[in-house]
């Protein structure tokens, strides 16, 4: 769900030549005339392609797409996230264009690839919008959709997709953008799974490496006292590190003592399942609470026969799941490559927003930006694949809406609960 | 002397100034003005990176002293500025545990960015004391740890840098002209400073350390001079490109920036300031036009179907070639040449063939 960067990039070594020893300079004039002659071509070349991309006249012709700009990773370590998200929004695309499209009009997804590099964002949104895009569906995450969010929102083209950071809305963005995720509520909702279960003493792993793991223990520690329970003991660690011996030791012991009666994971694929590996293989086989860090199967092969295991998900990705909406959108997933969604609430993401956007523009009954943004903000438990979403002029979060519980048999997801947060143990967002 | 004469005595003072100023200002307004939203960006973000670039060939050009820590003070640069620049009433709903006297201070972007940079010089002023003792392997290894240092407090000192969600809500006020200026700004610093007593002295040790120590140079208190002045270079660099990303976290200022600006310079050769202002300019441009090939374009009749990836892919094999091809970089580690025969040097001293070619050799480096 947020930003998975830096940990584990390899480290190039340059090497140096020291001794700088002077040369003959016959070749400086020559390769400078290459670099210029080079540049020459490249640049009428490049020119050239321009011309090409220039924006389209806008007029409202019935029949003509409404275009969906999508500037995602589509290579880079986010794009993991992103794929199941384009898959999502392809999915819908088809399925509401065979049904004649809204108000006449087809829906049109153009993307670009914003490489996971930040300062490449902003420009990709950019161009897309100048492609004549209506609304768009930008990355699932605050550091790298944040900037094409913006970009949106200068132009008053609605957008949503959805974060876990709070920021991820009208008050960290503008009023463009709207969150499908229930931001701040995630902890909440594993910490009331928990306390539903009669589980009262946790043990807590705190990986603080990124933004997410750290505001999703965080929040739990919040909930959890809120609920009136208290922490048993925690541990922190880093997503790099290869081993968490001490941090076992720690929790081995209090298990020992029976001052524990499950493991709140705050941390994240591959680290957050490397920390699990190892705390089963101490022994040690109470349940584990995790989060979106570990919704999907794609890490179940560095933790083979896992049991046990709870995660706050967006859906049953391997067929079962008891949602009908969320359900199809994974069959159709399946269907379409012949593979089971590699992520749950992601690929939801992408398909959900296309079916926001289709019911808010049938509502204005034009696609003008500010009458759609409206229509959003009227979303009132509106049940759409991703959840029921309830947005208002003052708040772009659906910091309400429940989460289905999952767990693992073998390497296939099964349906455990579906829980909804209660507002009082709900940490202090900015809406 | 005639007009000419004066003219060009005054171009030979400052070269290879007049070129480089004219390439950059040209090859970034040309690509600004044919290119679309997307191109302007990667303008800017080229600009920046010149500007970065610069500064880290100030210490390690001059110097010879390889350093990966520099990206640490860009990340000073722009956690200072950001946080200058950020409206306080938007510092009080995002960051309610900042210091007063941060949360409080409000400056203009020019006032930030400078700021940026004389944070990150007053901090690289400290750390120059230890460092600039070191040489060769040891100094490479020091120099990293300065940037994991950096990056690690930028991602957990959550009062100040709001930890690993960072800075947001800066206003975005790093466009062309802003950054084409300061880039040129910092090529002129960088000049200035290669050419004084002190830089030439840090260069002479560069080609033969103790020779230079011989020659009763202290070379560690002028390597911290350099380091020092790159500091605050790469810091007005890294200010501005916070206020490019509007919002960032540490991440934005780690092992992806300082490879991509230590390849600029290497593939533009090490020794010269001509070298990381064409290679910083050559990479930025060879990698906007492998993006354009890898969305999928047509050639004539030919149509070059997407392949997402190959931008890196490519980039990489290019620098690769380069190295293999000029292993001292593009400019071979050299400045720009005077084009010395088309020049008359003075009418009244007509010089000996003989003498004159020794002297060219001479200044040749």
């Amino acid at each position: 769900m947020e930003e998975v960067v830096g940990q584990d990039e390899p480290v190039v070594t340059v090497g140096v030549d020291e001794t700088f020893i002077a040369t003959g300079r016959w070749g400086m004039k020559r390769s400078i005339r290459l670099v210029a002659l080079g540049g020459l071509v490249a640049g009428a070349l490049l020119a050239g392609m321009t011309a090409g991309g220039s924006a389209a006249p806008k007029s409202r012709l019935a029949g003509k797409p409404i275009v969906i700009a999508m500037p995602l990773a589509l290579t880079g370590v986010i794009s993991f996230y992103d794929q199941p998200n384009l898959a999502g929004a392809q999915i819908a695309v088809s399925q509401i264009n065979k049904k004649g499209g809204v108000l006449g009009r087809p829906f049109k997804i153009i993307t670009g690839d914003t490489k996971s590099d930040l300062s490449l964002i902003a420009g990709v949104a950019q161009s897309l919008i100048a492609k004549g895009a209506n609304l768009m569906i930008p990355t699932l995450d605050y550091d790298f959709g944040g900037p094409s969010a913006r970009a949106a929102c200068a132009k008053n083209i609605p957008a949503i997709s959805e974060a876990g950071d709070s920021r991820f809305g009208l008050q960290g963005i503008g009023r463009c953008l709207f969150n499908q995720f229930p931001s701040g509520s995630e902890a909440a909702i594993g910490a009331t799974f928990a306390w539903a279960k009669g589980w009262r003493h946790p043990f807590v792993f705190q990986d603080p490496s990124i933004s997410y793991s750290k505001t999703f223990y965080e929040n739990f520690g919040y909930s959890w006292g809120k609920l009136g329970g208290q922490v048993a003991g925690s541990a922190t660690f880093m997503n790099s590190d290869q081993s968490v011996a001490t941090q076992v030791a720690q929790l081995k012991s209090l298990v020992d003592q029976k001052k524990v009666d499950f493991i709140f994971m705050g941390s994240y694929a591959p680290g957050g399942a490397s920390a699990t590996k190892q705390i089963r293989a101490a022994g040690i086989n109470l349940p584990i609470i995790g989060g979106a860090g570990f919704d999907g199967t794609f890490w179940l092969g560095a933790v083979p026969n896992l049991t046990n295991f709870y995660v706050v998900a967006g859906g049953v990705t391997t067929g079962g799941d008891p949602n009908p909406l969320r359900a199809a959108v994974y069959k159709a997933y399946k269907a379409k490559f012949k593979k089971d969604a590699p992520l749950g609430e992601q690929t939801l993401n992408g398909y959900s927003a296309v079916y926001a956007f289709a019911k808010a523009i049938k509502a204005a009954g034009s696609v003008k930006g500010l009458a759609v943004m409206a229509k959003l903000e009227k979303f009132k438990s509106t049940a759409l694949p991703i959840g029921n979403i309830t947005w208002t002029s003052k708040c772009h979060i659906s910091k309400l809406r429940s989460l289905p519980i999952i767990t693992f048999v073998g390497s296939k997801e099964k349906f455990i609960a579906e829980v909804a947060p209660k507002a009082s143990i709900l940490p202090k967002t900015l809406c | 002397m005639s007009v000419v004469d004066v003219l060009a005595r005054a171009t030979r003072a400052c070269w290879p100034l007049p070129p480089l100023l004219l390439l950059v200002a040209a090859a970034s307004e040309i690509a600004y003005v044919t290119g679309g939203p997307e191109t302007q960006g990667v303008v800017v973000v080229a600009l920046i990176n010149l500007t970065l670039v610069v500064g880290l060939y100030t210490f390690v050009g001059t110097s010879g002293v390889f350093s990966f820590g520099h990206i640490g003070f860009a990340a000073i640069g722009a956690y200072t500025a950001g946080l200058l620049v950020i409206p306080p009433s938007q510092k009080a709903i995002l960051q309610p545990s900042l210091p007063t006297f941060i949360a409080d201070a409000h400056f203009g972007s020019i006032g930030a960015t400078l700021m940026g940079g004389l944070v990150a010089a007053a901090v690289a002023a400290v750390l120059a004391v230890p460092l600039m003792r070191l040489n060769g392997l040891a100094a490479g290894l020091a120099t990293f740890a300065v940037l994991v240092i950096v990056r690690t407090v930028a991602n957990s000192w959550d009062q100040v840098t709001n930890g690993a969600a960072g800075l947001s809500g800066l206003p975005v006020s790093t466009n062309k002209n802003q950054a084409l200026v300061w880039a040129l700004v910092a090529i002129v610093a960088a000049l200035v400073f290669q050419n004084t007593g002190l830089g030439l002295r840090l260069r002479g040790s560069r080609e033969d350390y103790p020779a230079a120590r011989s020659l009763g140079v202290n070379v560690h208190a002028e390597r911290r001079v350099a380091w020092v002045v790159s500091a605050f270079l790469v810091g007005i660099g890294g200010g501005l490109y916070g206020q490019y990303l509007g919002s960032f976290n540490a991440n934005a200022f780690y092992l992806a920036l300082t490879f991509t600006t230590l390849a600029m310079l290497v593939v533009g050769g090490l020794t010269s300031l001509s070298g990381a202002v064409i290679g910083s300019l050559v990479i930025s441009f060879i990698g906007e036009f492998l993006n354009r090939v890898e969305q999928g374009v047509h050639v004539g009749p030919v149509h070059i179907p997407a392949r997402p990836g190959l931008r890196e892919v490519g980039l990489a094999a290019i620098m690769l070639a380069i190295l293999i091809l000029r292993p001292r970089g593009l400019t071979n580690g050299r400045e720009l040449p005077w084009p010395s025969r088309r020049w008359p040097r003075t009418k009244t001293e007509p010089v000996p063939a003989e003498s004159a070619a020794a002297e060219t050799e001479a200044q040749a480096p």
